[in-house]
């Protein structure tokens, strides 16, 4: 029976593809592109922004400036772009956890979406640490994440909560407040 | 049946040769075109910008957000999503367009109302009770047929939906009776998103006019969001159908005259004021039906339907700073069916009125960074669920029927990270009803993320329908059928395992094996001991398949989309295949960009294997085509677009339930529609 032969063949094709799929990983292929995509984007911002806030002394001392990806991390490769470059005179460090406590001594926090359910919880933490906090979700300045990135008509903005880089220690440079929305609360 | 054997070769070609280019696609898709190019060399071009210039830099959104989004990747379950942007560009008019576009959906219509089937089960007759509706995550099944409303009926304006989100396979875990199948959840557009007044026309064949008035804003200060919305919709139909059933002298040698006229209107508020929303709508839909239905008079004007739906839903959502989240809901729905029928000597109206209100309250909150917890009760109160059948002239009751349920549930579900990249999805739903007691539906799921892009999800789960009020207690007075308050809910049992694969940054294949048991599925049986027709569990599907996806983007932004599913299915009780069940489908879909995405032109493709009909035939496969042309940006504030429907006219035919003479109801050949928008 041809019919059955083509939904066993199909059958055991996916199956086939399941386990290939599962075994090799399949190369990330940069695929030749103008346009540019939007974590590589937000990183570069992310490291420009770097330069126009100031830590404490505290933070200032340690060999290396240290970004902390808490949760499901969603630059991939973008963020090889703070590879060897430098802020401050420090060296810049990225370390990726799903826990807050592994990130204890970084200088920046970016939370990504999938900690929206606890961020006020983190904010908290991240304050009393003097870190400074990035997020690209809605509604997370209002919830007291220093600087939350946004879309606007495909272009990349971000609210900054002037408040909350008060309480982590931080000054921002008022340079970077006229860019960005500055949301009060 | 002359011409069956050469019909089924053909058939047999027209599907081998279909699975090679099938194949040939997939194929072609899994090799990337284009040269690698060193990240290092676009990573300098954008450190070397000032911050002001990389402000004015366009990003490409089109898996930026949706990708890890967390819904989609740890959801226990195979999702699909359509965006405002894919209604606008392929020119979707109804929630039946969108799920027919969908991979493993296929539609059908007899003129009266639009029917969903995936995976190859659909019940011919069956008003989509398999299907959960949600708008925002308000029910929208009615509490006397618990239909599914996708076609003309479904209450929201497609220009009003944000996003589409269906799950397929059973939730009943978390949301309790008709998600057996799949949850399609309608999510709608918030003031801000609208911002100003907007203006909407359209025109298309057959005489359809449809007018949109919408007003949405943001308040900043008062941090309110609100939307407005009012559409009024009418068609004339086909002015001619012709079905050789009735192919006679005393019935018009088979043709019927202006009998397929489809009018609503719908209105839509959706406020939001801190912490508190209110939803609320109210829709109307009048169709005529043209088919002669349940034997009424062949080409005569009067038998039609008419369903109005409306709701309240009011809630306080809010996420302390505990991390502890708390939506509490309450609302109210409102639920009216006036069938008109036409009978030589009588006119009969078949009504139907329900009303209820009800309670949810649902917690969720993270403990000990691991677990995720979802929590929830919810209480409905069907206070009014009446059904009133009888004669008009002459003047004769043959039910009146009033009813009241009570139903409430509580469910939990936690999400446990086990390790980093694994994570154990549980949930449990239990159900009380008044009228068949209890039952519990569990849900187990396996998400596992060896690295950053492979996702595969192994996941079973059960799931349950409720007989519905109209199933338990509809009878004409013991004339043709007869009440069956005894009845059951039907189970489904379901595993599945799924591959979601980024296989390049613009690229992206899912994959997915399923098995699907459904026992004491509900159908209309002949009791043998009085000749009366009544509902019974009876029967006992098992369905296995497979389906694949495949999506692509193109450097120059061209997107492409590709999705296959092939199954087989078998009612287990007499080992017959099922009917309206096609073996295999295929979903293609391309969109064009020119002139800086001012003009998108947007293909889609659909191919529906043959299906059985309740009397053993075949309905013939077909191709259907649809491209639209839109274009945004040439005068501010304005947007249109042309759209071919059915583009080669194909001709083919949906099989039709026990209540039609017909084997299968013709389908609309070409059509088209102009549609203009414009914003102050």
């Amino acid at each position: 029976m041809p019919r059955q032969f083509a939904f066993k063949l199909a059958f055991s094709l996916t199956i086939a593809g399941i386990v290939l799929g599962f075994l090799f990983p399949f190369d990330v292929v940069h695929s030749e592109e103008r346009a540019v995509s939007e974590y590589e984007l937000k990183a570069a911002v992310l490291y420009k922004l770097l330069k126009f806030v100031e830590w404490p002394e505290g933070n200032r001392k340690r060999p290396y400036l240290t970004v902390g990806i808490l949760g499901d991390d969603p630059f991939g490769d973008s963020l090889g772009i703070l590879q060897n470059r430098t802020v401050g005179g420090r060296p810049v460090a990225v370390r990726r956890s799903h826990s807050i406590h592994a990130l204890k001594h970084c200088d920046v926090l970016f939370v990504t979406r999938s900690e929206s359910e606890r961020v006020e919880g983190i904010v908290r933490t991240a304050s009393s640490l003097n870190m400074l906090t990035v997020g690209d979700a809605a509604g997370f300045a209002r919830r007291g994440i220093i600087i939350n990135f946004y879309l606007q008509d495909q272009k990349l903005r971000f609210e900054i909560n002037v408040e909350a880089a008060k309480r982590s220690g931080l000054s921002i440079s008022s340079q970077v407040l006229k860019l960005g929305r500055v949301v009060q609360y | 049946m002359k011409n069956g054997r050469d019909g089924n070769r053909f058939i047999f070609i027209v599907k081998s040769s279909l699975f090679r280019i099938v194949l040939a696609a997939l194929l072609l898709f899994a090799f990337p075109a284009g040269a690698r190019q060193n990240p290092d060399d676009a990573d300098s071009d954008l450190t070397t910008k000032s911050l002001e210039e990389l402000m004015k830099i366009e990003v490409d959104t089109v898996y930026g957000a949706s990708r890890y989004e967390q819904k989609v990747t740890r959801a226990p379950a195979s999702v699909s999503i359509v965006t405002a942007q894919d209604i606008r560009h392929y020119g979707y008019r109804t929630l039946a367009d969108i799920l027919s576009g969908l991979r493993d959906f296929y539609i059908s219509n007899d003129r009266n109302y639009s029917y969903v089937g995936s995976r190859g089960f659909s019940r011919p007759g069956d008003y989509n009770t398999r299907y959960l509706l949600m708008v925002d995550g308000h029910r929208l099944n009615d509490s006397i047929y618990e239909q599914a409303a996708i076609g003309t009926d479904f209450p929201v304006d497609v220009d009003l939906i944000e996003r589409v989100e269906v799950i397929r396979g059973p939730s009943s875990s978390l949301y309790g009776t008709n998600a057996l199948l799949g949850v399609i959840n309608v999510l709608t557009k918030q003031g801000g998103q609208v911002d100003g007044l907007e203006l909407s026309g359209e025109a298309g064949t057959e005489s359809t006019f449809k007018g949109r008035v919408t007003y949405g804003g943001y308040f900043e200060k008062r941090k309110a969001n609100i939307l407005i919305s009012g559409t009024k919709h009418r068609s004339r139909g086909r002015d001619e159908l012709f079905y050789p059933e009735f192919n006679s002298s005393d019935t018009n040698f088979g043709i019927v005259q202006k009998g397929d006229g489809d009018a609503h209107a719908q209105v839509f508020l959706n406020g939001a004021w801190g912490f508190l929303r209110l939803q609320g709508l109210f829709a109307s839909r009048e169709k005529d039906i043209p088919t002669a239905a349940w034997g009424t008079i062949f080409n005569q004007a009067g038998t039609r339907s008419v369903d109005d739906r409306g709701y309240m839903d009011f809630r306080f959502d809010r996420t302390c700073d505990s991390g502890l989240s708390l939506l509490a809901r309450l609302y109210y729905d409102y639920y009216r069916y006036d069938g008109h029928y036409a009978f030589p000597g009588a006119l009969n109206r078949d009504r139907a009125i329900g009303e209820s209100r009800g309670v949810e309250l649902k917690v969720s909150k993270v403990l000990l960074d691991r677990h995720r917890l979802v929590a929830g009760v919810e209480y409905t109160n069907y206070f009014r669920q009446d059904q009133i059948n009888g004669d008009e002239y002459p003047h004769n009751e043959y039910l009146n029927d009033q009813r009241s349920t009570l139903q409430w549930a509580a469910y939990l579900q936690d999400e446990i990270m086990l390790l980093p990249g694994l994570i154990l999805n549980l949930g449990v739903r239990f159900d009380h009803y008044g009228t068949f007691g209890d039952t519990a539906s569990p849900r187990l799921a396996l998400i596992y993320v060896p690295w950053e892009d492979t996702h595969v999800k192994l996941l079973y789960g059960e799931a349950f329908r409720a007989p519905s009020v109209y199933e338990l207690y509809y009878s004409d007075g013991n004339v043709t059928s007869k009440a069956n308050p005894g009845l059951q809910p039907e189970k489904i049992a379901s595993s599945e395992l799924v591959l979601e694969q980024y296989l390049a940054r613009e690229m992206k294949l899912t994959a997915s094996l399923f098995r699907n048991t459904i026992k004491n599925l509900i159908a209309l049986r002949m009791d043998a001991s009085d000749g009366l027709l009544v509902f019974r569990n009876v029967d006992k599907v098992e369905n296995t398949g497979i389906s694949m996806e495949l999506e692509k983007r193109w450097d120059n932004g061209i997107r492409g989309r590709i999705a296959y599913t092939c199954q087989e299915s078998e009612n287990r009780t007499d080992g017959s295949g099922l009917a309206v069940s096609p073996r295999h489908l295929v979903k293609i879909h391309l969109q064009v960009p020119f002139l800086d995405e001012r003009l998108m032109l947007s293909l889609e493709e659909q191919y529906v294997d043959s299906r059985q009909t309740i009397h053993g035939t075949a309905a013939a496969p077909y191709f259907l085509t649809n491209l639209t042309l839109s274009g945004r940006g040439w005068v501010p504030g304005l947007e249109g677009s042309v759209s071919l429907y059915n583009a080669f006219d194909e001709r083919y035919g949906d099989p039709a339930s026990q209540e039609h003479r017909q084997d299968t109801i013709e389908q609309d050949g070409r059509g088209m529609r102009v549609k203009l928008t414009c914003r102050f």
